[in-house]
């Protein structure tokens, strides 16, 4: 009996690229591809899926973790695998604490989609160990702290230091020391220069 | 040793002139001490003045006598006196004199006197006034006076009247570019109320607090930008990516050309197979991209999930909006048509009728389930549905006969909600 895959995907071009992995393989038969995050749930409440390839932003700012994380508890036997591009690296480990399944970036991981979804099937978790590297000014995301990475999540807002601060439970100074050193390392003038860069890298997203 | 009699007219009168500057030195010197209140070297100073008054007396006796041969009994005996012993008693005044001039002047430097209080806060950068309940004033200081000149164009009379012309706006900016801070306090002075009011220069801390409005203000239309740009960020990216695949499609096609073109010289029949699969893959990727509606993705979506239900849907007209806020809220209807179609009514088809214009999308959903025997009561998803909708300014009805039939009216313009 082929498991039942359910893909999230609003991108035409690797939405197709799955379809045709799974069409591909006869232990896998296709239950639909959708566009919304959001609407996966209503497919699972109807007992058609084993396994879910699910894009983390989706159509309609639907949140492909949100949604996992609604499917797990309500369905925890359905398998999900997280595929996305962006190289934000709190997804990663959200993924991990809402209990998903896999992981895999569409364009970094060498390892193809159609083992892990194997691997994933036979029970085990795959996921990748960090984050791309992808550059940004003169350094790269893995050169940022994991406090650094947070304010540049939250400089995204376009808030100041002293909101920034408030939500971080930290002082607006602290705020500032960390943005300048964000600053030095990239390179870049400006904050925001940096939180734009940073925001279409997929470095930090909100 | 001589007689002062008996000296020669210039020493006698170099005698004189001495002795009438002691007079007028310890004449100072008494007045000073007397304003210090030291009354003790006071009368030490007039003993003083007394003797040096004396000899000048005993002077000009000599010089009535050397003139007409005769003075004063008591001037005449003085006159016999040693010389040597007037000029021991000289020196001593003389002493005497510096001591005290000295001992005034330390004093002085010692001593905080109502003068000294005056001079140095009036040096100071602040203005300073003390007035009384009637608002007269008892002591103030230039500043203040310039401070209050500046403000009300009077010099300071009044502090009551000047502290009630600030006392709303306690800060300041003076025609010299400067800027105060007022304050004021009630003490008590000899058991009747007396009012501080204190002037602080605060011109840098304004000068600073200027440029600070003027880079917050900086900030916030940068933050505004960014706000902008993260509410659009999604649909550059996804453009972007967009554009990426576009150029890939080209790029691809490009090298197929190349391709086919080298087939139709020298390929093999199995090759050209190959190359026809890659050119029928290609059309079919083109047709779906040229056929991309706006609402595309939500419409098939729609679709593809009433086929896991076993409804159909029919459409009549599909969203063309592009807002996220719309086309959400449209889903979140559409999802609970589709809910009540499957569960409730029993349907087989849903039929979802669209119609657009600039201001609101309307849709109605009806089915060709059973309809509901009694009319709707809204609970659930429904009632989450219709406070979403009237959140975002649009409406909801529901119609039970004579067949089931949702309609909804969405605002273009809100603000996307989750589904």
């Amino acid at each position: 009996m082929p498991y039942k895959v359910l893909i999230v995907e609003d991108q035409e071009m690797p939405r197709q690229l799955f379809e045709i992995f799974v069409r591909s393989d006869p232990r896998y038969t296709l239950v639909a591809s959708i566009s919304n995050a959001e609407l996966a749930i209503d497919f699972c409440s109807h007992g058609t899926v084993d396994l879910i390839l699910m894009d983390v932003m989706t159509e309609l700012g639907s949140s492909g973790l949100d949604a996992a994380e609604a499917i797990k508890t309500r369905y925890p036997s359905i398998r999900i695998i997280i595929v996305t591009s962006m190289p934000e690296a709190s997804w990663l480990r959200r993924a991990r604490e809402i209990g998903v399944d896999s992981f895999w970036y569409k364009e970094a991981q060498k390892e193809p989609i159609l083992t892990v979804m194997e691997r994933t099937m036979a029970g085990e978790r795959v996921f990748p160990d960090e984050t791309p590297v992808v550059p940004i000014g003169f350094t790269n995301n893995h050169d940022f702290s994991e406090r650094e990475l947070e304010i540049l999540r939250e400089l995204i807002t376009g808030d100041s230091n002293a909101e920034i601060g408030e939500r971080l439970g930290i002082a607006a100074s602290t705020v500032k020391y960390h943005v300048q050193n964000m600053l030095e390392k990239t390179g870049m003038h400006t904050r925001t220069e940096l939180a734009a860069v940073a925001r279409s890298l997929g470095i930090a997203i909100k | 040793m001589t007689a002062l009699g008996l000296l020669p007219i210039p020493m006698q009168n170099f005698v004189c002139l001495w002795a009438l500057l002691l007079c007028l030195g310890q004449i100072a010197e008494t007045v000073l001490l007397w304003r210090q209140k030291r009354y003790g070297l006071c009368a030490a100073t007039v003993l003083c003045f007394a003797c040096s008054y004396f000899i000048l007396q005993v002077c000009r006796a000599g010089t009535e006598w050397r003139l007409h041969g005769q003075g004063e009994p008591v001037a005449m005996a003085a006159l016999k006196l040693p010389g040597g012993l007037y000029l021991a008693i000289f020196l001593l005044l003389t002493a005497l004199c510096v001591l005290l001039y000295r001992s005034v002047v330390a004093w002085r430097t010692e001593h905080v006197t109502s003068a000294s209080i005056k001079e140095s806060v009036d040096g100071l950068p602040a203005g300073v006034c003390y007035y009384l309940e009637d608002g007269r004033c008892i002591f103030s200081n230039h500043r203040m006076n310039d401070i209050c000149f500046s403000l009300m164009g009077c010099s300071l009379q009044n502090g009551a009247a000047l502290y009630a012309h600030v006392c709303d706006n306690p800060i300041c900016a003076l025609p010299d570019r400067t800027a105060v801070s007022f304050r004021h306090r009630l003490l008590t002075y000899g058991g009747a109320p007396l009012h501080e009011l204190i002037a602080d220069d605060i011109t840098e801390l304004y000068e600073k607090n200027r440029l600070l409005r003027a880079d917050n203000e900086r900030s916030r239309q940068l933050s505004d930008s960014m706000r902008a740009y993260g509410e659009t960020i999604s649909d550059t990216v996804r453009r972007q990516e967009i554009l990426q695949a576009k150029a890939n499609i080209h790029d691809e096609m490009n090298r197929m050309i190349l391709a086919t073109g080298k087939s139709v010289q020298d390929g093999t029949r199995a090759e050209r197979g190959d190359i026809l699969r890659m050119w029928q893959s290609q059309a079919l990727l083109l047709c779906k991209e040229a056929d991309t509606h706006k609402s595309s993705n939500t419409v098939s979506d729609l679709n593809a999930l009433a086929a896991v239900i076993g409804l159909r849907l029919i459409w009549q007209g599909v969203p063309d909006s592009g807002d996220p806020a719309v086309l959400t809220l449209f889903l979140a209807a559409a999802r609970e048509a589709m809910a009540n179609a499957a569960k409730h009514a029993g349907a087989s088809v849903l039929t979802i009728c669209a119609e657009e214009d600039e201001a609101a999308l309307s849709v109605r959903f009806t089915n060709d389930g059973t309809p509901p025997a009694r009319p709707v009561a809204e609970s659930g998803g429904l009632a989450t549905l219709r406070r979403r909708l009237e959140a975002a300014g649009g409406r909801m009805d529901i119609r039970s006969q004579p067949v089931f039939c949702l309609a909804v009216t969405i605002p273009k313009g809100g603000t996307p909600h989750a589904v």
